[in-house]
């Protein structure tokens, strides 16, 4: 099975998620001209590559950013928004193939060994703080199941924000 | 069949990138209706080995927007008459086409698909449980008690045509004609000076061609980033699996759009099926056990009694998505660089079709009238051509 880190819930299986796609860049609405909205409305980075995306976690109303590589299914690192290098506070990032190498290393643990160790061991979750609920336990919030970008306004976000990268918790 | 050419000439009239039925196709009507004979389709692999090959081989035309029906009816009328045209035979058959309804509210797209169908002279019908049941008596109309069938849009002309063959038959006619098919030759860059297409880079060497048309379905965005432009086509895998063989019983292509889940039986027996789009985005042709699992589990819901069969294969092919489930077809802000892609899952059955209007636009330089309105430049346009509503495949 498929298992992929939410930054709240630790790793779960890929059936609880739902993807939410790539994450844009979105013009000023007020200045863009039709051209440039309908660019950023429909068009996206098809060809193979590094993708930060936006996904769900449905049973906690969790929306999280991974960066994945979509060639070789391999998600490098989730975050809650925003994402350790994203200097606005809006999903307003850069999302090429070099923008995505110049991101800052973090573990990358590829899904398949996680789903290995978590066949030979129950994955503990290592709850950095003792706000973070456990998956059972956890309770969505109106803001949580809101629209992703006010996501980052729900209580327990900070208490779990990791810095320098997702496999710092530890 | 046809030739395989060593050499690789330094100019053509028109290359075409993708050796599928589309672009054999496309070669096949350029070089019998406008005589244009020095006509190279290059591919990366071997001939018919992308979505030709992987799809489910299912042909219908009962579309939701009078564009997409025009189109599709055209398809249908050139496949009917596609095995004298070619001398080959492609087992075209036609099974009638049943796509269930669950719900009221799917049940009402149905009747807007068939009155816009039946409009445009493409026989179509919605049809009570009590017709269904004569119509395939083999279905569990109450779905186990889960989701009972309250209807189903009925289209006698769906059919199942043997898609490989198809391809063979194209490339087979393309190569008598003087046509050149080229396997194993990727293209590797597309020449592009003052916003005209000058020739293709490929692994054997640069070749000059006036015209270029890529019809790659999975690999198109990798082609439109040689040429720098952006689509809106992203790709997912769609995959597909057959069980083993069994005596004829089904006669219709039956789907489900509900339950994720499109079987028909093949003439050799086997149950062809396929489900729903994976749901993420991802490069890929591999195949996973949640897929035949959850797609079993769909097929008992409409037929209990093959429980006991076995599922012998499994594949996916690489299904390039567009936005309004409509193709991108013609012309682009690039002169003389053709395009045939966002076919998504539901390319096969208008292989003719795309042949003879991509080579109606190289040849006349502007798209036919029957693919005006799946330009690209229709993002810009918000002029969108929706049928989602009409896709069998669950999204």
């Amino acid at each position: 099975m498929k298992l992929l880190r939410c930054p709240i819930n630790g790793w779960r299986p890929l059936s609880e998620f739902v993807y939410g796609g790539e994450v844009r860049p979105m013009p000023d609405p007020t200045a863009a001209s039709d051209r440039e909205w309908a660019e950023y409305v429909f068009c996206r980075q098809g060809e193979p590559g590094v993708l930060r995306e936006w996904w769900y976690h449905v049973p906690s109303g969790t929306w999280l950013v991974a960066e994945r590589d979509t060639l070789k299914d391999e998600v490098r690192a989730t975050w809650l928004w925003p994402p350790p290098d994203a200097a606005q506070p809006s999903p307003d990032i850069p999302h090429t193939e070099t923008a995505a190498a110049s991101a800052p290393a973090v573990e990358a643990v590829p899904d398949v060994e996680v789903a290995r160790a978590a066949q030979s061991a129950p994955p503990v979750e290592p709850a950095p703080s003792g706000e973070v609920a456990r998956p059972g336990e956890h309770v969505p919030t109106a803001e949580a199941t809101s629209a992703a970008p006010r996501h980052a306004e729900t209580p327990s976000q900070p208490a779990t924000q990791p810095e320098g990268g997702p496999e710092a918790r530890a | 069949m046809f030739r395989q050419p060593e050499r690789l000439r330094c100019e053509y009239d028109a290359v075409i990138i993708g050796a599928g039925g589309h672009g054999l196709a496309a070669a096949y009507y350029l070089a019998r209706d406008y005589g244009m004979t020095r006509v190279a389709v290059l591919d990366r692999g071997w001939l018919g080995g992308g979505n030709t090959g992987r799809n489910t081989a299912i042909v219908r035309a009962n579309y939701l927007t009078p564009e997409g029906v025009r189109f599709y009816q055209e398809s249908l009328r050139l496949f009917r008459e596609l095995s004298e045209e070619l001398e080959y035979n492609l087992f075209y058959t036609e099974r009638g086409h049943l796509t269930l309804a669950h719900t009221e509210s799917t049940l009402r797209t149905m009747r807007w698909r068939a009155e816009v169908n039946k409009h445009l002279g493409v026989e179509s019908e919605v049809v009570r449980p009590d017709e269904l049941a004569r119509i395939c008596p083999w279905l569990d109309l109450q779905c186990g008690g889960h989701v009972p069938v309250v209807g189903a849009l009925y289209h006698p002309p769906g059919a199942i045509v043997r898609h490989d063959a198809v391809a063979w038959a194209y490339a087979r006619g393309a190569d008598q004609l003087g046509v050149e098919i080229h396997q194993r030759t990727p293209v590797t860059g597309i020449r592009v000076r003052e916003g005209r297409v000058e020739g293709v880079e490929t692994a054997r060497g640069f070749v000059r061609a006036q015209r270029v048309l890529a019809a790659v379905a999975g690999y198109t965005p990798r082609i439109m980033q040689m040429v720098g432009l952006r689509t809106p086509i992203v790709i997912q895998p769609l995959q597909a699996c057959v069980t083993e063989p069994l005596k004829p019983w089904l006669d219709q292509i039956v789907v489900s759009a509900n339950l994720h889940l499109y079987v028909s039986q093949s003439t050799r027996g086997e149950l062809v099926m396929g489900a729903a789009l994976d749901p993420y985005v991802l490069h890929s042709e591999r195949s996973t056990l949640d897929f035949v699992e959850s797609l079993a589990d769909h097929l008992l819901d409409l037929f209990p009694f093959l429980g006991g069969v076995k599922v012998t294969r499994q594949w996916a092919g690489m299904s390039d998505m567009t936005p309004d489930f409509s193709p991108i077809m013609g012309k682009t802000p690039i002169e003389g660089f053709y395009l045939d892609t966002g076919w998504g899952t539901w390319g096969f059955k208008a292989t003719p079709v795309c042949g003879t209007t991509l080579a109606y636009t190289l040849a006349h330089d502007r798209p036919h009238p029957l693919i005006e309105p799946f330009g690209l430049a229709r993002f810009e346009q918000y002029a969108l051509v929706g049928e989602k509503g009409a896709a069998s495949v669950g999204h």
